[in-house]
């Protein structure tokens, strides 16, 4: 097994109410997961307590194994060999996730030198063929590009290609196209697929879009509320859903199939919060 | 009868010292009781054109006409007229409403602009209630701050505001883009009602046509300034004539099986 996870728990603060309470899932090598929630469900915070980048305030109980090891209560020294060359991860925000100040192509540059060792001329040419594998059609350009010089899209790509320039096992993806327009989405979405099936790695998709995630993974996990309340294969899930609020997410998620104009189903058609 | 209509309407803007001509002659019109969609991605000029349309931005050629009379060198009544009959919602509730506001005075405020009646701010608590009570939005305190809304509250928020002054016409730019699939079904079902009831001229922008189609009965897609394609929304699904449009559509991830 590559990543486990098992009866985690995360709290910040003094506060009592845990973010994320009893997580358990795991990924396999090559595998793809999509953990699908709402905003406050804490998807995130799952995918920060992965990564080692909760920071001081949260504290952890449970279990995160890389490959056998655990990773809860390891430095921070030791988490960031993992960080950007074992595992890569990609935010929602490009804008914020990306350093205004700085070049693109240097800011993937520092990535690949950090944990590669590469001089600044092999890095240089990784940095333009791996801005090219994420479907940027002038990487020279891009490189030398500040990122409030380049569109949504461009900044995600430029975000992709700093994830998975050290070809990591496993691509952490928390909304990655949910700040861009349908039809760039669907072309990013399909470079992270073919990347992901050319390199083998496995992925953590977040989102709190059903049809994004039945896009582009295999078996599903759904959050609500900090924990998960179903997890199983993606057909399965959607085939028959277990708990009543994926039912309302997955009546939600389509409004296609709702006549223009009429009520559209809402989840508390299915489940009621207590 | 038409309420809003452009003429030849062009903009251009400056970036870094660079003209970018985001809208190309465009004719547009809107009659009362239309649902009208504009759909496009991101630069298309779609937020230009409706901006210039609720007179919030001025032309650089052409007009924007309301009721018949041209909105550039309109005098002071009929600038309140537009002020007061066209409104606008916008993406991200988080930047449209002041974080330093009550969300009670929020909605409140376009009833104490000088374009209002006095007698609309006497009653101003009263309407506040009426009005959080029509977004659904009666079981939350209005001294509450919008940080302590959820996104899908909030947004209930700014279309209580856009609605307090009784407009003819709604404009909502992305209105649903930035809330989660789950809470969005929530704020289209109000927007759904709310045209109904309140006798809404809807214009609705978005880049996702499935929201357009749920929404619409009339829809224009924008690329780069100009108007591609227009007409019904059902007969654009079936049948759209433009690549562009058909790519649009292709694009919408749905679920497998749907």
């Amino acid at each position: 097994m590559m990543l486990k996870v098992d009866q985690l728990t995360v709290r910040f603060g003094r506060r009592t109410t845990p973010a994320i309470s009893g997580i358990g899932f795991h990924i396999d090598q090559g595998e793809r997961l999509g953990l699908i929630g709402e905003s406050g469900s804490g998807k995130s915070v799952t995918s920060l307590a992965v990564m080692g980048l909760l920071g001081d305030t949260a504290r952890i109980s449970g279990s995160i194994r890389w490959k056998g090891e655990e990773l809860v209560g390891r430095s921070d020294a030791h988490y960031s060999r993992l960080r950007g060359a074992a595992m890569g991860m990609v935010f929602q925000e490009p804008m914020t996730a990306l350093d205004p100040t700085m070049r693109c192509g240097r800011q993937v540059a520092e990535v690949v030198r950090l944990h590669a060792g590469a001089d600044r001329g092999q890095a240089r040419a990784k940095v333009l063929e791996i801005l090219a594998t994420v479907g940027l059609a002038d990487p020279e350009r891009i490189a030398d590009s500040y990122p409030d010089e380049l569109s949504g899209g461009q900044r995600q790509r430029v975000l992709i290609a700093m994830a998975m320039v050290n070809s990591p096992q496993l691509l952490i993806a928390d909304e990655p196209t949910t700040a861009l327009d349908v039809t760039v989405q669907a072309k990013v979405l399909e470079e992270l697929d073919r990347m992901l099936a050319n390199t083998g790695a496995g992925l953590l998709f977040i989102s709190h879009d059903l049809a994004v995630v039945a896009r582009m993974c295999e078996r599903i996990a759904v959050m609500y509320r900090g924990s998960i309340v179903e997890t199983g294969r993606l057909d399965q899930v959607l085939g028959n859903p277990q708990h009543p609020y994926t039912a309302g997410l997955i009546a939600t998620a389509d409004i296609t199939s709702a006549e223009p104009g009429s009520r559209l189903p809402v989840i508390q058609d299915f489940w009621r919060q207590s | 009868m038409t309420l809003l209509e452009a003429r030849g309407l062009d903009k251009t803007y400056r970036r870094s010292g660079n003209p970018v001509r985001a809208i190309r002659c465009i004719d547009l019109s809107v009659a009362s009781g239309d649902r009208l969609g504009i759909v496009g991605e991101s630069g298309s000029g779609k937020s230009t054109l409706v901006r210039m349309l609720a007179g919030l931005l001025e032309p650089s050629f052409g007009q924007v006409l309301y009721r018949g009379n041209p909105i550039n060198g309109a005098n002071r009544e009929q600038l309140r007229e537009l002020r007061r009959g066209v409104q606008m919602v916008f993406q991200d509730p988080r930047s449209s409403l002041n974080p330093r506001m009550r969300i009670g005075d929020i909605i409140a405020e376009p009833l104490f602009s000088p374009v209002q009646p006095r007698s609309i701010r006497a009653h101003a608590v009263e309407r506040v209630a009426e009005l959080m009570d029509l977004v659904e939005l009666d079981d939350v305190a209005p001294n509450v701050y919008p940080h302590e809304l959820s996104g899908g509250q909030r947004q209930r928020v700014a279309i209580a505001r856009a609605l307090a002054p009784a407009p003819e016409v709604l404009i909502a730019d992305e209105a649903v883009s930035a809330l989660d699939v789950s809470v969005r079904a929530h704020v289209l079902n109000l927007i759904t009602d709310l045209v109904a009831t309140q006798n809404l001229t809807l214009v609705f922008v978005s880049h996702d046509l499935t929201v357009v189609r749920h929404l619409c009965d009339r829809m224009v897609v924008m690329r780069d300034g100009v108007i591609v394609e227009q007409g019904r929304t059902e007969a654009i699904h079936a049948n759209p004539t433009d690549d562009y449009t058909a790519r649009l559509l292709a694009s919408v991830p749905r679920l497998p099986g749907h």
